[in-house]
């Protein structure tokens, strides 16, 4: 019963922290339809800069904490209402990958700013004061968390139920042009929502920091816990998500206490599973919730550029890249080398996106978890035959089958947060897995951490070396090049760009829109599958920390900031993603930091590119193809040019220009209908 | 007498399509004035303009002979001008009282907002905590007008007032809108439904094709609409060669 009683005081703790970086998230999200994976990422924000100001600078502890919450925490906010300006019109992808771009942004600056390496921590508040309550000691500082969130919780309501201004913030997501029409200024409840989001954010950091070493990533990522307490609150139920916080909270710690009275039989199988909690939650919830008032990318009103795709160009641009890399690796060094096979393995993953986010609409966070599957089943095969990449093929479609079957009826926001409590399953549960028995068979996921991945042979060719490997990487990238581009071209491709346009359109011409978007993921998972192969082929081993949901971010990122509706996109993912190695052995200057994998320049790099998306919503290679033909800022504009949003379609007359009266008379002539009006005013004259 | 609003010689679109090549219209205090036109002629427009949704090329928006061309059209809310677009214009998350919280901009209170609506529309009271989501066609276009009635604008704008409404509602509406004007609003209305919105008005335009091709009395329009609805007036064109 004491035991039940401490981890119901934790479990407490924990739930007010989830509130809090909820109730941040649902507020940015009610008031200007982003949701922000970068919650976390502000919140380790606040936890450096007021580790700074008390422990390093040693000011006290209440003028450090003012000057976060009053100062940090809004001036945070605002720049990055600032930032994210025109993004309210651009699509769901766009609007994820900027608050991911924001994500990987905030903890590059951070890494920059405080070196990883040296170890921080902060002192909890009124350290080793407590009071006992039921025989359960709870600290001063856990009763303050929770405090802070009750406060929070009830300021937040009155602030959007009961005053002008919280009203306000809310019309404007439903209607922005409307809500100016009611006098409301929408950029400035943007403005004001996203303060107090990036406040409430390094409130929340500055709390959990003292219970974790304070750890960049660790902070970012603990954040992720509470995305499911903002599902259970549908994203725009405050009260909801207070409810699905202390769900969360209790539940997580009430798992780590029935992990360490599991029987020792079962115990390394359902270990994993307390830290996978969060995350199961939140699938859960997503699957199970009503599907009602889902906020879809109906409010887009741009029109998204679909670049063509010629056989002619494709085949140009295939053997160029097999071309390249013979070239390439023949000036190589051995470390170099080892990093070239590696490029396609990240460019074919990279190209799995193309079809599932750029055509389909369908957003996914899994990518490198399907890759991972694929990867695990090519080794576990061992069959050294190109045509075991098949076998990878199938395993990654089924894992985004996976996906796609209980999340057929989610779209945006939903299914990517779907996508990602997959992945976030998979990494913290299934690949940790201990050996397990499927029929008397023994079995392994990863076999003590890593697996050895076979290279192939085909017909007697040896293509174990790292020069042969690379070159048969950059063939095999190439298919599955081809492979996109048919489908582009074909029926199924036009059925993809059907269902992100218009699903209503596409079920009334008899296509299933569940199955149409079965078929995006299992395809992109295929091709995902086959990358993955290809990289731990490269690699020559696999290991389960390579397939995280966050390991995978930067191919989502790059791919949406060059242009996810272009294949070519995929190249130069790979290049920069996968080619620390080659460029290094490359007289690239000060221009190879950029290309240092995991690098904090790569970060900040692709950040900024990210938080740019809402100047240049089609991606980088659109837009400086648009460039190249004198077209400059693209044929519809960017999404910032269309300042004035005006509610429902322009009325069209149907000519570009003013056509003058003799004109109009030689079309109605030409078109039979000036006999009709004469007879018509004819009638009119006799009446 | 300075009309409250006025456009003059207005031209405006959308990229590069103008939409309107040279509007003038103009609506005095205590009258109702019905923009009547087929379907793309460019009466939207011409209201977005006048609200400040859209800043027109060229041409000017005068509001009691001041040229506000250019303002923001939260400004021009704030400022007097009362905008009901097409279609439902509530917002559906937000309940009626919520609703009525958001009209407070003019500075009229709260609980004056609310007295004055329900005074009006009886019903929404008893909607009083639900979505405006969840509220009949009616109803949720009771709650967009309940804007003009409580926030004392000096003109109101309505776009496609009778918009998948039952023939008895619309009526009441437009008694409504009648009754603004008497009490020295200036009403400016944009209508496919002609018969019923001729009833209403003191003065009337046809638009076609981005052009104002008819004005005047509801009587002289009654009898031009037939052509107007089909496209570019035959005699209209004889005016302009």
């Amino acid at each position: 019963m004491q035991q039940f009683l401490s981890f119901t005081a934790s479990g407490l703790t924990s739930a007010a922290i989830y509130a809090l970086v909820a109730s941040g998230l649902v507020l940015t999200y009610t008031t200007t339809g982003i949701f922000n994976f970068a919650q976390g990422a502000m919140a380790m924000v606040g936890a450096f800069t007021f580790w700074q100001f008390a422990e390093a600078w040693g000011w006290p502890a209440p003028v450090a904490l003012v000057v976060c919450i009053g100062v940090i925490g809004p001036l945070q906010g605002l720049l990055v209402a600032r930032m994210f300006q025109g993004l309210e019109r651009t699509s769901d992808t766009v609007r994820l990958v900027a608050t991911l771009g924001l994500l990987l942004g905030l903890i590059g600056v951070v890494h920059a700013i405080w070196d990883p390496s040296v170890r921080r921590s902060l002192d909890p508040f009124a350290e080793g004061r407590a009071v006992t309550v039921l025989d359960v000691r709870i600290t001063y500082h856990q009763l303050l968390t929770m405090a802070v969130a009750v406060v929070v919780a009830a300021a937040l309501w009155v602030l959007l139920r009961h005053t002008r201004t919280g009203v306000a913030m809310r019309a404007a997501v439903d209607n922005r042009s409307l809500a100016t029409l009611n006098g409301a200024r929408p950029a400035l409840a943007g403005a004001i929502a996203w303060a107090i989001g990036s406040t409430l954010a390094v409130v929340s950091g500055i709390l959990v920091a003292p219970t974790i070493e304070l750890n960049a990533l660790n902070l970012a990522l603990l954040i992720v816990n509470a995305y499911g307490a903002a599902a259970i609150g549908r994203l725009r139920s405050l009260p909801w998500t207070f409810v699905g916080a202390l769900v969360l909270g209790l539940t997580r710690d009430y798992a780590i206490w029935l992990r360490s009275d599991l029987p020792a039989s079962v115990a390394p199988y359902l270990g994993g599973l307390s830290n996978a909690v969060p995350a199961i939650v939140l699938l859960v919830v997503l699957v199970l919730l009503p599907p009602a008032q889902l906020r879809t990318s109906t409010r887009a009103v741009r029109h998204e550029v679909l670049p063509k795709l010629t056989w002619s160009g494709t085949a140009i641009t295939g053997v160029a890249v097999v071309v390249a890399t013979a070239l390439v690796i023949a000036r190589l060094g051995a470390t170099a080398l080892l990093g070239a096979a590696g490029i396609w393995g990240i460019a074919i993953i990279g190209l799995s996106l193309v079809p599932l986010v750029g055509y389909a609409g369908q957003l996914s966070l899994a990518q490198l978890s399907f890759a991972g599957v694929g990867a695990l089943a090519y080794a576990h095969l061992g069959w050294n035959h190109p045509l075991g990449l098949l076998w990878a093929a199938l395993w990654g479609a089924l894992a985004a089958a996976c996906v796609a079957l209980p999340a057929a009826r989610l779209s945006g926001i939903y299914l990517a947060l779907a996508s990602g409590a997959f992945a976030l399953l998979l990494e913290q549960w299934i690949f940790l897995l201990p050996e397990i028995s499927i029929f008397g068979h023994p079995f392994t996921v990863f076999e003590r951490g890593t697996m050895p991945v076979a290279r192939p042979e085909l017909l007697g060719w040896d293509l174990t070396g790292d020069r042969a490997y690379a070159l048969y990487a950059a063939v095999v990238f190439s298919l599955c090049l081809a492979l996109v581009v048919a489908v582009r071209r074909g029926t199924v491709g036009l059925r993809f760009v059907a269902l992100k346009d218009a699903p209503a359109g596409l079920a009334a011409t008899g296509t299933d829109a569940a199955r149409t978007k079965l078929a995006a993921f299992a395809l992109s998972g295929a091709i995902a599958g086959v990358g993955g192969a290809i990289a731990g082929g490269a690699a020559t081993s696999i290991s389960a920390d390579g397939y995280g949901m966050f390991a995978g971010l930067p191919i989502l990122l790059l791919m949406v900031v060059l242009g996810i509706r272009s294949p070519r996109a995929a190249i130069i993912t790979g290049l920069v993603l996968g080619g620390s190695e080659v460029a290094a052995d490359l007289p690239l200057g000060p221009l190879s930091s950029a290309f240092e994998s995991g690098g904090v320049v790569q970060a900040m790099l692709i950040g900024v590119a990210a938080v740019a998306m809402a100047r240049i919503p089609d991606g980088l290679l659109p837009e400086l193809s648009n460039w190249a033909r004198g077209r400059p800022w693209g044929r519809s504009g960017s999404a910032r040019s269309r300042s004035v949003d005006v509610s429902g379609a322009p009325e069209l007359v149907g000519l570009r220009t003013a056509a003058t009266a003799t004109e109009l008379a030689a079309l109605d002539h030409a078109i039979g209908l000036s006999s009709v009006r004469s007879t018509a005013g004819g009638a009119r004259a006799r009446g | 007498m300075i009309p409250l609003l006025a456009l003059r010689d207005v031209h405006a679109g959308y990229d590069s399509i103008e939409v309107l090549h040279g509007v003038s219209v103009h609506v005095d205090a205590g009258e109702v004035v019905v923009l009547l036109g087929a379907n793309g002629a460019g009466k939207s427009t011409l209201l977005s303009v006048a609200s400040g949704m859209l800043v027109p090329t060229a041409g000017q928006l005068l509001v009691a002979g001041q040229d506000l061309t250019g303002t923001g059209a939260g400004d021009l809310a704030r400022a007097g001008i009362c905008t009901v677009p097409e279609g439902r214009s509530v917002f559906p998350s937000l309940t009626v009282a919520e609703h009525l919280l958001m009209m407070t901009h003019r500075g009229v209170s709260a609980a004056d907002v609310e007295e004055r609506a329900y005074a009006r529309f009886p019903r929404l009271a008893d909607r009083r905590q639900q979505s405006a989501g969840d509220l009949s066609g009616g109803e949720q276009q009771m709650l967009a007008l309940a804007r003009a009635v409580a926030t004392e604008p000096s003109v109101v704008l309505v776009d496609e007032l009778s918009m998948g409404l039952a023939p008895i509602i619309v009526a009441e509406l437009f008694a409504l809108l009648r009754g603004l004007a008497d009490d020295g609003v200036a009403v400016l209305v944009v209508e496919q439904m002609a018969q019923a919105a001729l009833d209403t008005a003191d003065r009337a335009a046809v638009v076609a094709n981005g052009r104002i091709t008819h004005e005047g009395d509801p009587e002289r329009i009654r009898s031009v609409i037939a052509d107007a609805y089909l496209g570019v007036d035959p005699l209209a064109r004889q005016e302009t060669t």
